[in-house]
């Protein structure tokens, strides 16, 4: 983006930060329902020189990566099977669209009945959200590979292994770092989500713990500091996908 | 010993007030736990005291005050049936709260209107064993989490070492039963019907420490409610007096424990056990004087400040 | 015309067959109904040129991929040093027209032409390294070493193919259409590269093309595939000299009869009637 066009934007942000800071010191807005920005950011200041963030989102956060990088695995395996066997992907394919429409938040209430509150139903259900956008994409990525560059496998007699690892996953991998990028953020939400009902720490439990305590500007915070964690995610995936596809861009 | 008599004031005002939009049926929403406490709104209910004072009232599930509360300031609720700890919270944070009426009073002596359960082979006997254990509560932060860590601190634990875990009332039991949660402070009647089942032991009564009968849930409204429809809340008042009068006379009978089956879906059989145990009187005063007590337990915890006046939040029904 | 059977060393075709194409046809749909190739035989001597020209639909490029052993055919035999073509034979590369999709993006020129490496014979990184870099260097592009595919214009990207062809040391090539889809002046500077590895090697070339001129300008022989179902219709031996130039070769009397005789060939039945 460029300098100016960025600056355009985050002015806009800044006006109407603005604007609800007046907002509620002018009375329009409750109090008890948001309080002014000023007090968000003070709130956030003071819980990050104590360093009460540090835990809450360590926990998040680690739960976030252990299921998302079994998601990857899983899916990525799952997806170049199917993707490259018709009977295999035949065995599955009815079972992957039952379970994928479902939105993954719905599953946390049954999954908390089989496997408890702990950190083991958290990873659970992350890996189950992350698994479909990163399974569907791998397919995909498998079965558009341009004709070409099989055939140029084949003409090179590579044997099955080799073409899988040497030639189908570097050519599939644009396809599967998109469907990743989807499965990060759904990941993230279904951590907080699971954080939230299954109340044992993290970034969720905050929230809804200074719900509960009627403490908002402490609440407000603790969602700013999430909405700061899917930024830098999404920040830091995005230099690993230029990284790994530097080429796909300029081979368009 | 201050005592309001908020309702003997309500009565003669009710009296001597002219009811202008007596004609006309209102509906409002209530935002409910399905426990003991709301008996007497249950009562006024199937007995038609609300509709006799042209009330129609529209009870909404909510999992506790914590919950009631927003609900109740963004308007999806005009009454909320909440915990008075959430009530001072939210007092302290300047919410614009009031209090109409009184809900449930704790009897003082086991089995009281709420208590720690435990499964009988966990081997959990005090405070100190349920340190990194879970204990269900139904919300953090209000009456029965502060009551449950003050019992674990007294008899030997450390209540910041303990794990509490948010469940609605309505689920604990299977919770329990699952073992997903080691403890649960349960209200009646899922604590009573906890208690029917062998596998489960009383762990302690937290609200019977000292034999005193204690104030814990109250209806509430927002102070611009009681600027706009102060008949309105005359009318509930009305209506839930007339509740109370009915349950404490009509204890234990078959339309009691069938009226009470009916809104928790618990068996009348299991509802009459549990009725048998003790004689449920609910207050048609709010006990202002153990609300003090509580706040002196909120403001250990750090969950309160300092004291409020809790008087000022009480309102007569003009 | 006069058919001898002289081949580029010397040696009678009939007694060094290296590619032997017979009855072959491919049809498409239920039934093989659809006829792209009718009923081809052909011969491919050892160390020949040949190209085959024919118009476009004709199945010429997928005849040269039944060679390959890349699609299989519908019914009649191929054999390459008396043995039949079951999937991709050994020792033959099959270069193909999308050049640019076919070499891989994600690698180094130099790692696409390492990936032509024959993985079962032991090397190390160093003697992969020097192969590669001489391969490079055969067709002119050492400098580009660690460049990668989209940073080459489309001759160079060709040239890299040939490279990695040239590392699986193939005894066939097999070339569909490789000079299609670049410029006139960088196709003259292709060819002479191809005749110059030829050349220097034992390499059996089987080119397809369009191009009449570029046919016979390459090959020693140049064979007519006729439209569809098609089978060969003629075959002519182009007899001039070589090495080859690209500048007198054209100018020669054989080349101009030939050009012509093959463009009758082709543009048959195409041609509005006077």
């Amino acid at each position: 983006m460029s300098r100016y066009a960025f600056l355009v934007g985050g002015g806009f942000v800044v006006i109407l930060l603005a604007c609800a800071e007046m907002a509620v010191r002018g009375g329009f807005v409750s109090p008890y329902m948001a309080p002014a920005p000023s007090q968000v950011a003070l709130t956030l200041a003071s819980m990050f020189s104590e360093g009460r963030v540090l835990a809450p989102l360590g926990q998040t956060l680690g739960l976030l990566l252990a299921g998302f990088t079994l998601a990857c695995v899983l899916g990525i395996a799952l997806g170049l099977a199917m993707g490259a066997d018709e009977r295999v992907y035949n065995l599955f394919d009815p079972l992957v669209e039952i379970i994928r429409p479902i939105p993954k938040p719905a599953l946390i209430p049954p999954l908390m009945l089989f496997l408890g509150f702990g950190a083991e139903m958290k990873i659970v259900i992350i890996t189950m959200a992350a698994f479909f956008p990163i399974l569907i994409n791998t397919i995909g990525g498998v079965k558009t590979i341009d004709p070409v560059v099989l055939q140029t496998a084949r003409t090179f007699r590579v044997g099955p292994a080799r073409t899988i690892f040497q030639v189908i996953l570097p050519s599939a991998t644009p396809m599967i770092l998109a469907g990743a990028r989807v499965a990060l953020g759904l990941a993230l939400v279904v951590a907080i989500l699971g954080d939230m009902l299954a109340s044992n720490g993290g970034l969720g439990f905050e929230i809804v713990d200074m719900q509960r305590a009627f403490m908002l500007p402490e609440m407000y915070a603790w969602v700013v500091v999430v909405s700061l964690l899917g930024l830098l995610q999404a920040f830091l995936f995005h230099r690993l996908e230029s990284w790994l596809t530097f080429w796909a861009r300029n081979n368009a | 010993m201050l005592r309001r008599s908020v309702f003997f004031a309500i009565i003669l005002l009710q009296a001597l007030v002219t009811q202008v939009h007596a004609a006309e049926k209102t509906a409002l929403r209530v935002s409910l736990i399905p426990i003991f406490d709301i008996i007497p709104f249950q009562a006024a209910q199937t007995q038609g005291y609300f509709a006799d004072q042209n009330l129609t009232l529209d009870g909404t599930p909510s999992q506790g005050g914590a919950q009631g509360i927003p609900a109740l300031l963004a308007g999806s609720v005009q009454i909320a049936f909440t915990n008075v700890v959430s009530v001072l919270q939210g007092l302290e944070r300047g919410l614009p709260l009031r209090i109409i009426a009184p809900a449930q009073e704790t009897i003082g002596t086991p089995p009281d209107s709420a208590g720690l359960v435990t499964l009988a082979a966990s081997g959990i006997t005090s405070g100190a064993d349920l340190s990194g254990k879970r204990v269900g509560v139904n919300t953090r932060n209000n009456i029965i989490w502060l009551y449950a860590r003050s019992w674990i601190d007294q008899n030997g634990g450390d209540s910041r070492a303990v794990n509490f875990v948010e469940v609605p009332f309505p689920q604990m039991p299977d919770a329990l039963l699952n073992g997903r949660i080691d403890a649960a402070m349960v209200s009646q009647p899922y604590l009573g019907d906890l208690l029917q089942d062998k596998a489960v032991k009383a762990l302690g009564w937290p609200y019977s420490a000292g034999g005193l009968r204690t104030a814990t849930s109250v209806y509430v409204v927002t102070e611009r409610f009681t600027a706009e429809h102060p008949e309105l809340i005359s009318a509930f008042v009305a209506g839930l007096r007339k509740g109370i009068a009915w349950s404490n006379e009509n204890f234990g009978s078959d339309a009691y424990i069938s009226m009470v089956s009916g809104y928790t879906s618990i068996e009348p059989e299991k509802i009459k056990a549990i009725v048998k145990q003790a004689r449920w009187k609910f207050p048609d005063v709010v006990n202002v004087e153990s609300v003090r007590r509580t706040m002196e337990l909120m403001i250990h915890y750090g969950t309160l400040k300092a004291p409020i006046d809790i008087n000022a939040a009480i309102i007569a029904a003009r | 015309m006069n058919a001898q059977n002289i081949t580029p060393r010397g040696q009678a075709v009939a007694q060094h067959t290296l590619i032997s194409i017979e009855a072959v046809s491919k049809g498409y749909g239920t039934g093989n109904a659809n006829l792209a190739v009718g009923s081809v035989d052909l011969q491919v001597g050892r160390g020949e040129f040949l190209s085959i020209v024919g118009p476009s639909g004709c199945g010429k490029s997928t005849l040269l991929k039944i060679i390959a052993g890349l699609v299989p055919q519908s019914s009649g035999t191929i054999l390459i040093d008396g043995r039949p073509v079951q999937g991709p034979p050994a020792k033959l590369v099959y270069l193909f027209q999308q050049y640019a999709k076919s070499l891989f993006p994600w690698l180094t020129v130099e790692q696409n032409v390492a990936f032509g490496l024959d993985p079962t014979v032991a090397r190390s990184k160093a003697e992969r390294h020097a192969r590669c870099m001489d391969l490079l260097g055969k067709v002119g592009l050492a400098a580009s070493a660690q460049l990668y595919p989209y940073q080459l214009s489309g001759g160079m990207q060709q040239r890299v193919a040939i490279a990695r062809a040239l590392a699986a040391d193939p005894k066939v090539l097999l070339l569909d259409e490789p000079f299609s889809s670049v410029d006139a002046l960088t196709r003259l500077e292709l060819h002479d590269l191809v005749l110059s590895l030829w050349e220097s090697t034992d390499l059996t070339v089987v080119l397809v093309t369009h191009d009449v001129e570029e046919a016979i300008y390459l090959s020693d022989r140049v064979a007519v595939l006729g439209p569809r179902p098609s089978t060969v219709t003629h075959s002519y031996h182009t007899d001039l000299p070589r090495p080859r130039d690209p500048v007198a070769t054209p100018a020669m009397e054989r080349y101009q009869l030939l050009r012509i005789e093959l463009l009758e060939r082709l543009l048959s039945g195409r041609r509005p009637k006077p």
